[in-house]
């Protein structure tokens, strides 16, 4: 999680900006606190509380020491010891001693990784990493001191046979430490080749490895993220649209009528999803739609009922027959014979028993006549009503007949059924028998075609709902993507405007940030520029994203320029220098300990003399272990009396590696000499012809430390003092040098040597250069050392 | 006073070997600058036993005159040049020099080489 104090920072000045929309200010904060799908989402967003704890007071780590086996140009185990305080160590061993080993080692221990991994020569170093002498395993080991704790940390990292490098295993100790963040970020190794790449290797990365000391990664983590989350939205739009560009194609070309409709729906940039979704689900809208309604009305089409059809036919039928059993029958005629004789009836009750009032014939009318007459009536009633039944009956059958010829619905249109229906239809003007066969002829074929055309129109609704299926299923799919795309419209924009906020403030902290680390970048270049024309103005940060870089503003001699424009490969060394020391030695950084990898590769000697005072400087607090590959740093340390301690690197067959700690080449030479007489072990025939060169070297060296420290206090340029230095390689010489400032005096040096030290020490040079070639004659090897010890320090005293 | 031991070319040379490998050499860190020293005795001792047999007197010029005419007088002429480059190369290592360090153990190895190659073909001539 982001520091509170920078959170609490950033959100103030988030509350400040009046000019910032609230809907970026809230991507802001969500981005800060790692939640801005939350955010998008619709979560509303507020600032968390204020915390003021005090920030967690780092531990101060040194290098006790480390030790190497079967790594790189080590093979057996080999133990750098380092004095675990502040102070400067200068590990010097010519190029292939394994020198760099223990400091690779030692980054690789901590890292897990190695610089060199990410140059171009990264293959070659990842194959030949383990040592050829020592194949078997590999084992780094470091003891850490950490100050204020009893004891120390020790942290190894072994290979078995056959391991690839990335596989070392470490021990917890190192995890324990907490050391992964800090380790980029501070970064306590710097090589050669790192400080000639970082300058080189594009604007953005010397970016990255400033600004990562000024403890914004987070603000940038966060506004990585916002950026992650604008392309991925981004990307996600693209495909809605491209999506719907699909879609849009199939419904052009798609019969089923709703893909007009969802046309229309989706026109333009801001669809109708409502519509859309009723289409794609929806009965309720495809009823608005009369073709699907005209096959759902046909798919359901009801003719009539042959069953049902036959029974009425026959029902008619037995109407017909019973109506004709009665048909010979007057019914009228007995129903008006049944009045007449109903009327008469009465006429004889009034009028008594009498003639016939019709026919007149004689006492027609009597009481037996009556009776007889009420009989006649009674069954004339009967017979006529048995007809009117019959008659009833028939009507009744034909009427029900007659409902099932109806006329066929609108919604047909096929023609033979149409054709069948109208001839159906006719059968209403018939009647009896006719209307019966009339129905019993057509009804099985109006059922047929009836039964045809309800299939053709439910196999066409098929047809219709499997087409249209997939583009419902496409559409339904589409649908939540596109939905969520409306409703995050102003997404894309708010991201971009919230990322851009926050790198623009950034940018600003940063250049806040590395205002009083820029004093000592520009107090070191000042050291280190020795006599360069270049002055560093400024140092800032510019740009963002992939435009993002460090902007070193320089002049010379008053005209300004671009710093990698006008500078030297060693002063753009010194320059990366001059950047990164500051870094490495934060006090908020963890490791008290600067490993630097052979500085010096590209400096002048001036230069050096610079260096030599900068690391003085930073080893007051720090822990500065230098490995060099001559005797140029060592030199000038000595010379400015600048205490470190100096360790002697050597490789011998079978990358066996020796360390000694060694004083001036004077002084060890001398060591060296008096380490041979002095052990009877060691063969007469080696002391002989060893001792002699080894002081006569002693000599050489004594001459050229009293040579270079007069002219260069003479203000004598170095490049002419190290010429003049090269260019006289004898011991007479170089005498003459010391003694008279002149090399061609060197016919003057014995008597010069008799008149300063003594006439034995006259014997002495001569006993020098004549042993060197031919061997030690004497008694006493070890006057002899003394004596050039004497001498030494006699012409070391020489002003 | 003890007169100056007359060593071969082979026993100086024999004793540039041994120094490499004697543990008091190595423990002092001596072995690198002392092997170059009797390695370079070795071969000019080596080249004054030979001018003796073949030119004497040729022995008493200046190294650098020597070695010019040692091509004209040995029948490698290939070795005669690099043995002229490794002189120079031990001279070097033997003065002090600015700035340099003790010589490497593979450079110790490629002389002692040359030399024993040099005595070699002188023993063959």
């Amino acid at each position: 999680m982001i520091d509170a104090q920078l959170q609490s920072d950033v959100l103030d000045r988030l509350e400040q900006d009046q000019t910032i929309p609230d809907a970026v200010a809230h991507l802001v904060l969500a981005a800060l606190l790692g939640e801005i799908e939350e955010c998008l989402g619709g979560k509303t967003m507020s600032r968390p509380a204020r915390q003021d704890k005090p920030a967690a007071e780092p531990v101060r780590a040194f290098i006790e020491s480390i030790t190497v086996e079967g790594f790189r140009g080590i093979g057996p185990g080999a133990k750098l010891s380092l004095r675990a305080g502040p102070g400067l160590t200068l590990v010097v061993g010519r190029n292939g001693s394994g020198k760099s080993s223990f400091s690779e080692a030692l980054e690789l221990l901590l890292t897990g990784e190695n610089q060199r991994w990410n140059s171009n020569r990264a293959k070659i170093w990842k194959e030949g990493w383990r040592n050829l002498h020592h194949p078997h395993s590999t084992r780094i080991e470091a003891k850490i001191f950490i100050d204020g704790r009893a004891g120390h940390q020790t942290v190894t990292r072994t290979w078995k046979a056959g391991d690839a490098l990335e596989n070392g295993v470490a021990t917890s100790a190192l995890s324990s430490l907490g050391w992964q963040e800090p380790l980029s970020t501070y970064r306590p190794f710097l090589s050669y080749n790192e400080l000639g790449s970082m300058l080189e290797e594009g604007p953005s990365r010397l970016f990255d490895a400033l600004a990562s000391i000024l403890g914004l990664d987070d603000l940038l983590v966060a506004a990585d993220a916002l950026k992650e989350t604008r392309t991925s939205r981004t990307k996600a739009h693209k495909a809605v649209t491209d999506k719907l560009d699909q879609i849009r194609k199939t419904l052009q070309e798609h019969p089923d009528e709703r893909a007009p409709q969802a046309l229309d729906a989706l026109a333009g940039k801001t669809w109708d999803l409502r519509r859309v979704t009723a289409l794609v689900s929806g009965d309720r809208v495809a009823e608005q739609d009369t073709e699907t309604q005209r096959l759902r009305e046909l798919a359901n089409l009801q003719g009539p009922d042959p069953a049902a059809i036959k029974i009425t036919a026959q029902a008619l039928a037995s109407a017909i027959s019973a109506r004709d059993s009665v048909a010979q029958s007057d019914a009228a005629k007995a129903r008006r014979r049944a009045e007449i004789l109903e009327k008469a009836l009465s006429f004889h009750e009034h009028a008594g028993d009498g003639d016939c009032p019709v026919c007149g014939q004689t006492a027609a009318l009597d009481k037996r006549w009556h009776l007889e007459a009420q009989e006649e009536v009674r069954k004339l009633r009967t017979e006529s009503e048995a007809v009117d039944a019959a008659h009833r009956n028939l009507n009744q059958a034909e009427k029900t007949a007659r409902q099932w010829i109806t006329a066929a619905p609108k919604v047909v249109t096929d023609a033979a059924l149409l054709d069948l229906w109208t001839r159906w239809k006719q059968g209403e003007l018939k009647s009896g028998a006719e209307l019966g066969a009339h129905l019993e002829s057509l009804a099985p074929a109006l059922h047929q075609a009836v039964l045809r055309v309800r299939q053709d129109a439910q196999a066409e609704l098929q047809k219709r709902q499997d087409l249209w299926q997939p583009v419902a299923a496409t559409l339904a799919e589409w649908l939540p993507a596109a939905r969520k795309m409306l409703s995050e419209r102003d997404a894309v924009g708010s991201l971009k405007a919230a990322e851009d906020w926050l790198r623009t403030l950034v940018l600003q902290i940063q250049n806040e940030r590395f205002e009083p680390i820029k004093e000592r970048v520009r107090r070191i270049w000042e050291k280190l520029r020795s006599q360069s024309h270049v002055q560093l103005e400024d140092v800032s940060f510019q740009g963002k994203s992939t435009a993002r870089r460090v902007n070193l503003e320089v002049t010379v001699d008053g005209t300004r320029g671009a710093a990698l424009g006008v500078m030297s490969q060693g002063e753009l060394h010194s320059l990366a220098l001059s950047l990164f020391l500051p870094r490495a030695t934060l006090e908020s950084s963890p490791f008290r300990f600067v490993i630097i990898d052979d500085p010096v590769q590209s400096m002048d000697p001036a230069r050096v003399d610079g260096l030599a005072g900068v690391l003085d400087l930073v080893s007051k607090k720090r822990q500065v272990v230098i490995f060099t590959h001559d005797d140029r740093l060592p030199e000038a340390i000595r010379r400015l009396q600048i205490p470190a301690h100096i360790i002697e690197v050597l490789r011998r067959d079978g990358s066996v590696i020796e360390l000694r700690e060694v004083r001036s080449p004077v002084q060890q030479y001398l060591q060296d000499a008096f380490s041979l007489v002095s052990n009877k072990e060691i063969p007469q025939i080696i002391v002989d012809r060893v001792v002699p060169g080894l002081c006569r070297q002693s000599i050489e060296a004594a001459c050229i430390e009293v040579v270079r420290r007069r002219l260069l206090h003479q203000g004598r340029p170095h490049e002419e003092v190290e010429q003049l230095l090269a260019t006289h390689t004898k011991l007479l010489p170089r005498l003459a040098l010391a003694f008279y400032d002149d090399a061609d005096k060197a016919g003057d040096v014995y008597a010069g040597v008799k008149n300063r030290f003594g006439p034995w020490q006259a014997d002495t040079i001569r006993m020098c250069n004549e042993g060197a070639h031919k061997g030690f004659s004497g008694d006493d090897p070890l006057g002899f050392v003394r004596n050039v010890e004497q001498l030494t320090e006699g012409i070391l005293k020489l002003s | 006073m003890r007169p100056n031991p007359d060593y071969s070319a082979e026993q100086l040379l024999a004793a540039a070997r041994e120094v490499l490998v004697r543990a008091d050499a190595v423990k002092s860190g001596v072995w690198p600058r002392a092997a170059a020293h009797l390695c370079r005795q070795a071969l000019e001792s080596g080249l004054d036993e030979f001018w003796s047999r073949r030119v004497p007197g040729m022995q008493d010029l200046p190294l650098r005159a020597q070695l010019l005419c040692l091509p004209t007088f040995f029948n490698d002429t290939q070795l005669s040049y690099t043995i002229s480059y490794t002189w120079a190369a031990l001279s070097n290592a033997c003065h002090h020099h600015v700035y340099e360090l003790a010589p490497t153990a593979s450079e110790i190895a490629v002389w002692i080489k040359t030399v024993e190659a040099m005595l070699e073909g002188f023993r063959r001539q």
